[in-house]
Order: structure tokens, then sequence, then C-alpha cells
């Protein structure tokens, strides 16, 4: 096993660099990088027998082979404007460059009383006890060897705290860009950190992008509480440049009656990997992650979930769909786990997957782990290829093969994309989708 | 009083021990432990070839290589592989009870629930049966019908001996020596199990069971199963009983390799019900087995049945290998867990061959404080084009104190196969219950009727007498698990 990158000077010396880091002076900040850089060493980079990374580790093996220079080392990045592989989006708006808070691109003006959008550095540096004890408090680093090491570098983010009973009017948009400074490929850990405060309720959108044609390696980290009753809407859009690799952490708690609503797109990029972690620790909790991912040419895309019922009376559901062409690979890995005690569970899960080339594949594990007997829990999968019968129904009312294929492939995505709530996000996407299968088209 | 019937209990235990199914030591069993010289020491008491031992030493060198695998969800004790027996010579008869009257009267009354015929019981429970019992003479006559047929049907050690070309030919080539930890050990030093080839073209007349052997010899510890279904052929075979069988051994590791060539067929029921231990988790049986079929031929078709009630700790993937083009792989199990019992079971279809077909249907029930965990995969080969697998994996949890998981693997490589998985986990509804309840069924008899219809997929699958039998055992798993 060769981890280059625990050699790169910056993981090694990550102790004596801590105090150059932002609220390096906090002792229970030093305290939170030392424990996550350990675990990364004693983890390591995913190999065979990493049995959460059983599909993905030979993609993400180039992690190691690669030098990747810390954002914070390789220079500033620089960029005028937002690039237009950025969904276009009127809202709230919270940009990071290589990790790192972007002033000049971000729109923090009109955000509404009780709401606060605050880079993670200058909160660190002003009032770093607001963070103590919520920071790092979520994210687990077992079998999380990216989400490790990216904390062990934590420098820069976005803080969301929303106080109990706000409402946020319209999107709050976060907007995550990587790109290389020089030529050396860079790594950026972007953090987020969302607090729903009771009964608030807030819909998020976070945008990341890949820009130039280094490699560039993106680990974000998001830890998000729920607190009773309220209710998170949180869309992910990933769209990358074919050189990213994309290794995305996230750690969601929901308390008592609150709802956690996600979705997930998923286009572009080379390695793409996301780890949803959902705890439902109070009675009446609910969480639903939907999502749709689409690879081509060798794209990799993996979506592993955990949704852990701790109590009782919880209701969780996954819906995710993915389309495959060229040599792309599609992984989901999805747990649900129902811990003793945790009665009246509906926990449901389903996950579609559509081969559109004999060089395709996919690869699903869905589990259940249930250790209570009143639950109503299951999980379904299928794979397959375009229906012929549906295929023939389109072309004899005069469509071509590919116009009729496209139509069959966007239906069966817009199937999720549909269940997003807000008519703004819903139209960015389907816009996404729509341009992923013109693209596509073209190559053809 | 309490002192009273702690000596009665004392007492009985004494005689359950004294009568039970323990065998003396004597000079035919090999010293406790493994090495090189227990190997010789069985091949040489097997009268094996040289190839034979050869292929047992390869074995055990490679198996001190390796480590037990971990990543089942059981918990267990670690095992001394060096405090065991590797090869006892075959009970005596004169050892076994003389009559049924000796016999544990608890054992007697599960076989009365069964409906096990007296003579049967008798053979069940080891008495020393001679002329009175007819099943030697039943199994004569079948023998020499199935001889008359070609039909090879004898224990691996004989065909070692008289059939080297076949079991040179087939022999660890479904199942590697190498495959794994267990079966690694089992290569080493099986002693025991059957062998079966079917000619070309041949439907085997009858149902093919171990059943048949009982008499001639103890089924070993490490059995070893070889099943060849020629061109056409067709067998039925039947593995294990409904009653419960005891054992002094802890742990078993078998091995079954079965082959299927063009148009072959070959239907192999299990049912596995070894002591489970008592309540609290103590003793039972550790049965790790390593089950698979190479569907070499065209349109050859597998078919596994399984059902497993028994053993402390089952660790079990009856898998095909979809080699031929347009072959067929069947799984179909019920497992049913009670007090502190853990099964780690599933199945695993590899898709090679074009237009493959693979179903699996997998009832789990747990009840008391058991934990069980359907594992399986389903792989579907780039050049598999046409394939199709459906898999449906329905856990039923009796108890909040039990534990039912479901971890399957499908990996799909081809854009014209289609898999579909289905998988849910509930409970028995107070509807149900109250359905069957209100028309005056027991609470326990209600839960009987309940879980067998929840298993009739299954269960219907099984030839009709087993069918019959598995049935009962379904109720008889989960007595004490309601009410």
């Amino acid at each position: 096993m060769s981890v280059v990158l625990s050699e790169i000077p910056v993981v090694t010396a990550a102790t004596g660099l801590s105090p150059v880091l932002p609220g390096g002076h906090l002792p229970w900040l030093t305290g939170l990088r030392q424990a996550a850089l350990a675990a990364f060493q004693q983890q390591g980079l995913p190999h065979r027998r990493t049995e959460a990374f059983k599909y993905s580790f030979a993609a993400l093996g180039v992690v190691g082979k690669l030098d990747f220079v810390p954002a914070l080392i390789a220079g500033d990045a620089t960029l005028e404007a937002l690039p237009a592989a950025l969904p276009a989006f009127d809202g709230h708006k919270v940009v990071l460059l290589n990790g790192s808070y972007a002033p000049h691109l971000s729109d923090r003006a009109a955000l509404p009383a009780g709401v606060e959008v605050q880079p993670l550095a200058s909160l660190l540096a002003r009032q770093p006890e607001r963070l103590e004890g919520l920071l790092g408090s979520l994210v687990q680093y077992d079998e999380q060897p990216f989400a490790a090491l990216a904390s062990g570098l934590v420098d820069d983010g976005v803080v969301v705290l929303l106080e109990a009973g706000t409402v946020i009017d319209r999107p709050l948009h976060i907007v995550s860009i990587t790109l290389t400074p020089g030529d050396a490929p860079v790594m950026a850990q972007p953090r987020l950190l969302i607090k729903a405060g009771a009964g608030s309720t807030a819909t998020i959108l976070e945008s990341h992008v890949a820009l130039g044609e280094t490699e560039t390696l993106s680990l974000p980290v998001a830890e998000i509480l729920v607190e009773p009753n309220a209710r998170l809407t949180h869309v992910k859009v990933r769209n990358d440049t074919a050189r990213a690799l994309h290794v995305a952490s996230r750690t969601v708690k929901v308390l008592a009656g609150g709802i956690y609503q996600a979705f997930a797109l998923s286009l572009g990029g080379a390695v793409a990997r996301d780890d949803i972690a959902v705890e439902l620790a109070g009675e009446q909790a609910e969480a639903h992650l939907n999502g749709a991912y689409a690879a081509r040419d060798y794209q990799h895309m993996d979506t592993t979930i955990h949704m852990d019922h701790a109590v009782p009376n919880g209701r969780s559901s996954q819906v995710y769909k993915g389309v495959l062409a060229d040599h792309g690979r599609g992984v989901f890995q999805g747990k649900v786990t129902v811990r003793k005690g945790a009665q009246h569970t509906d926990g449901q899960q389903l996950h579609k997957a559509l081969l559109l080339s004999e060089s395709a594949e996919v690869d699903v594990k869905p589990e259940l782990k249930i250790y209570a007997d009143d639950v109503t829990c299951s999980h379904g999968a299928a794979c397959g290829e375009l229906d012929d019968e549906a295929l023939f129904y389109l072309r004899a009312r005069g469509l071509d093969e590919a116009t009729a294929r496209d139509l069959l492939i966007e239906g069966f995505l817009d199937d999720v994309v549909e269940q997003v709530e807000n008519d703004a996000i819903r139209t960015v996407l389907a816009g996404l989708v729509r341009a992923w299968l013109d693209a596509r088209q073209e190559v053809a | 009083m309490v002192a009273t019937e702690s000596t009665i209990q004392t007492v009985k235990d004494i005689e359950r021990y004294k009568y039970g199914f323990e065998t003396d030591i004597e000079s035919d069993r090999a010293p406790k432990g493994l090495s090189e010289d227990i190997v010789r020491f069985i091949s040489a008491k097997k009268e094996e070839p040289e190839w034979m031992l050869e292929w047992r030493l390869k074995a055990y060198r490679h198996w001190l290589t390796m480590e037990e695998p971990q990543w089942a969800s059981l918990h267990y004790p670690p095992i001394d592989y060096q405090d065991s027996y590797y090869y006892a010579a075959p009970k005596r008869r004169e050892d076994g009870p003389k009559s049924l009257d000796e016999v544990d009267p608890e054992l007697l009354a599960t076989y009365e629930k069964l409906g096990i015929p007296l003579k049967e019981q008798e053979a069940l429970a080891g008495v020393a049966v001679d002329a009175v019992f007819d099943s030697v003479s039943v199994a004569t006559t079948y023998k020499k019908k199935l001889n008359d047929l070609g039909v090879i049907f004898c224990s691996i050690s004989e065909a070692i001996r008289e059939h080297p070309e076949l079991v040179q030919k087939y022999l660890g080539s479904v199942v590697p020596q190498a495959d794994n930890f267990f079966s690694c050990l089992n290569s080493a030093v099986f002693t025991d199990g059957s062998f079966v080839y079917i000619p070309k073209g041949l439907r085997c007349p009858m149902e093919l069971s171990t059943y048949f052997r009982i008499n001639e010899k103890n089924t070993g510890q490490f059995e070893r199963t070889l099943i060849i279904a020629d061109e056409g052929a067709y067998v039925s075979y039947l593995e294990g009983c409904t009653a419960p069988q005891r054992d002094e051994n802890q742990l078993h590791a078998a091995v079954v390799e079965l082959v299927t060539l063009d148009d072959a067929e070959i239907k192999y029921s299990t049912v596995q019900n070894w002591y489970p231990g008592d309540e609290n988790g103590k003793g039972g049986i550790y049965n790790f087995v390593t089950k698979r079929a190479a569907c070499r031929g065209r349109n050859s078709k597998v078919m596994w049945t399984q059902v497993e009630t028994g053993s402390a700790i089952t660790w079990k993937y009856p898998s095909c290998i979809l080699q031929g083009d347009g072959s067929v792989g069947e799984f179909y199990s019920v497992a049913i867990t009670n007090n502190r019992q853990q099964a780690d079971t599933g199945t695993k279809m590899i898709h090679l061959g074009k237009n493959t077909r693979s179903k699996i249907i997998s009832k789990g029930i747990s009840a008391g404080r058991s934990e069980q965990t359907y594992r399986g995969q389903v792989r579907i080969a780039a050049k598999a084009s046409g394939a199709r697998n459906f898999t449906q994996c329905d856990s039923l949890l009796i108890g909040d104190q039990c534990g039912a998981h479901t971890v399957p693997y499908i990996e799909s490589r081809n854009p014209s196969a289609r898999t579909e998985h289905e998988a849910t986990a509930s409970r028995i509804s107070d509807d149900q219950l109250f359905y069957c309840m209100q028309r005056g069924l027991s609470a326990e008899e209600a839960v009987g009727l309940i879980v067998n219809g929840f298993c009739k997929e299954v269960l219907q699958t099984l030839p009709m007498e087993f069918a019959v039998e598995a049935q009962k055992l379904v109720n008889i798993s989960l007595e004490g698990s309601v009410g």
C-alpha cells in the first residue's frame, strides 16, 4: 500500500503546522486535528480489504499515486467571476475557493434576521467558543479515512446557524470551487457546518465544481444538526471537470420531530464518493435522501449511505437512480440500521440503475441491520437496460432512436429530480440532466 | 422440595450422559490435534492411494498459511484447532442404546411430533438395530437397482478407491482446496461423505439420500460430497433429516461440490437440524459449510433448497457458478434461529454464460435472542448477455431481542442483464395473530401457521415427504418463542 499522501510534509508535520492554521491557538481544535490525523494514519488509504471501499478503492488508488498539495501550500487560486459550469441561481450566496472563503464572489447581504452564515476561519478567529463542542462533534472517522484527513487539516468553510423558529425566504447557495493555482494537483477540504435551530425552516443548495485540466482532490466534510421540529432541505449538485476527484463526507443528526430532506445530483469528474451518515436521534424524526447520478467515459461514482434509526417512530426513505454510459461505473451502498428498541421504524430504500453500454458496470450493496421487531423495512434494487417495448413505442410514434433513448433516460432520472420541492432548484437540476444528455449526443 | 427436584434432574442428566451419544475413547481414535501425521493417519486408515494423500497434504500445508475469516456477523469464542479429534473410527453398534426405552424421552417426543416412523426413530437415535430393522435390506435393494442403471452412489472413500478417474477429475474442481479457510481444512482431513455419478441421459428414478447410508457409517465431522450429473442426467439428492441429530463434535466443516454438464439437473435439498445448544447458548454445533455448484453445461440446472433450523453457528452459502449458456441456478432457503443461535447464510450466483438465469428466495425467521444474516452475491459478468436474476429476501422477527440482517451484493457488468432485488423485514402482525386465535388456535399454533405460510414458497420446493416433516419442524423450532 503506497500512502504517498501521508508522506506529504504537511500531513506528517501537521501537528507542527497546527498553530499556523486558523484557530491554531485553541487546544480543543488542535486536539481535534491531531485525533483526526491519527485516525487517518492508522487507517491509511482504502485498500482491497477495506469493506467500505470494496468497489471504489481501486478508482481512488490515484490519490495515493499523485502528490496532492494542500491548497494552503499550493498558494492562492484566483477567480474573477463564477464559472459557467456552476448552476446559475438567484439566492443568498457563499463561495469557497479551494475551501477558503472568497468574499468577492459571495453575497450575504440580504440574509434575514436569525440566520447567520459565517466563514469558518473568521468565526474561529473571532468567536471560537461558539464552535467548541459543535465542530467535529458529529463526524466519525471509522471507515472514513478521507474525512479524517480533511479534519486533520480543517481550516476554512461555511458555518450556517439558524436561530430557533427562523425561516429563510430564498435558498442559500453554498458554492465550493476547486482549482489548481499552479501545475501541481491541489487538495482542498471545504468544511460545512449547519445547525438548524428548533422549528426553523431552510433550503440549502450546495454546489461543487472543479475547474481546469489538472487533477484536483476535494474532500468536503459536512456536519449537520437538525434540532427538534426543524425542517432542512439540502440539495447537493456536483458538476466536475474530467480530472476531478471528490470524496465527500456528510454526517447528519436529526432530533425529535425534525425533518432532513436531501437530494444529490452527481455529474462529471473522474471519481466521486459520497459518504452520508444520518442518525435519527429523536422520535418522529424523518430523513429522506434521494439522488441521481450519470457517469460516462471512465467516470466512477459511489454513494454510500448509513441510515441509523436510533430511537422509535423514525421514518426514512432513500431513492437513488443512476445512468451508466461508456465505461462508467456506479456504486451504491446503502445501509439501514434499526437499533434495539427503535420500534415502529419505517425505513425504505430503492436503487435503480440503467446500463447503457457493454462496458458499464454497477455494483449495489443494500443492507438491512435490524434489531427491533415491530418495524417496516425494505430495500429494492434493480439494474438493467432501457425497456425495448418503451423504445419501440416511441419509435413507432416517429422519434428517431437517439431521441427516443434520451427521452427515456431523461424520464428515468426526472422521476427522482421531481421529488425536489423548490421550483427554482428543480429547474436547475432538470437543466443539468438535459445538458448531460445533449453533451453525450454530441460525442456520439 | 427444590432439593428433591434438583436430585431428580441430576439423575436424569447422568442417565442422559449414560445413554446419550458419547462414544468411548478407544484406540480407534487418532490423538487430539492436527498435524501432517494426522493427515497421513487419516489417509492410511482410509486406504487411500498416494495421489490422494498428496492432495490432502497440499491442502493442509496451505491451510497453515490461512487465517480464519472474520467477516461474517457471527460471534463465537476462538476455535482451538489443536483441541479436536480429526479421526474416529465408526461407532460400534454395541455402544449405542439397546432399545428406544433407553433413549432420552425428550428426543423421542420430538420424533413423535415430527411423525417419524418407529423404525426410523431407532435408526436416528443410534439404536443398535439388527435384522429387525429392515432399512438395511431396503437400502441394499435400492443399491442394486441403482447399480444396474449405472448410477454410482457410494461413500467418497469408496469412490477414491473404486473410481479414481472421476474423483481426480472433479474433486476440488468446484471448490478448490485453497478456496477458503474451512474448505481448505476439510480438504486436508475429510473422512466421509457421498459420491454420486449419474450417467448420460439418465433420470435417476429415486431420490438419493445420505439416509440410506446411515447404518453403514456415522456421518463424519468433515463431510465431503461430490455429485456429478452427466449430460442430460437428473438427480434429486437429500441431505440430513428433520430429526434432531446429536453429535459430540462441535466443529463441522463440510464441503459439497456439484457438477452439471449439458442439459443436466441436480436438485439438492438439505434439512439441517444439528444440536443448537441450550437456551443460554451453551454448547451446540458450529457448522461451517462450503457448498457450490458448477453449471458447466448448456441449459444445465442446479436447485439448492435448504431448511436450516439447527446449529449454534451456521456459516453457509450454497452457490452456483453459471458457466454454461442458458444454465439456471436456484436457491430456496428457510432459516430459523431461536434462543442464542446465529446464522450467517445466503448464496452466490455467478453469471458467466449467456442467458443464464438465477432465482433466490430466502426466508429468515429470528426469534429469542438469535441473530441472523442473509449474505448473498449476484454477479453478472460482462459476457453474460441476457442474464436474469430475481432475489427476494424476507425476514420475520419474533420478539424484540433478536436481530435480522440482509447484506446482498449485486454486481452487474452487462447492459442486457437484468437483476432485481427485494428485501423486507417485518414481524407477525397482531391482526394476523388475532384472526387465527379468534378461530380457536393457540398463540403458538397461530405463529406456526403464519410462519409456515411465510416459508411456503421454499417448503414446497422440497420433495413431498420431506416437506411435510419440514413444516412440522418449523413449528417445533419456534416453540417457546411466543406467549
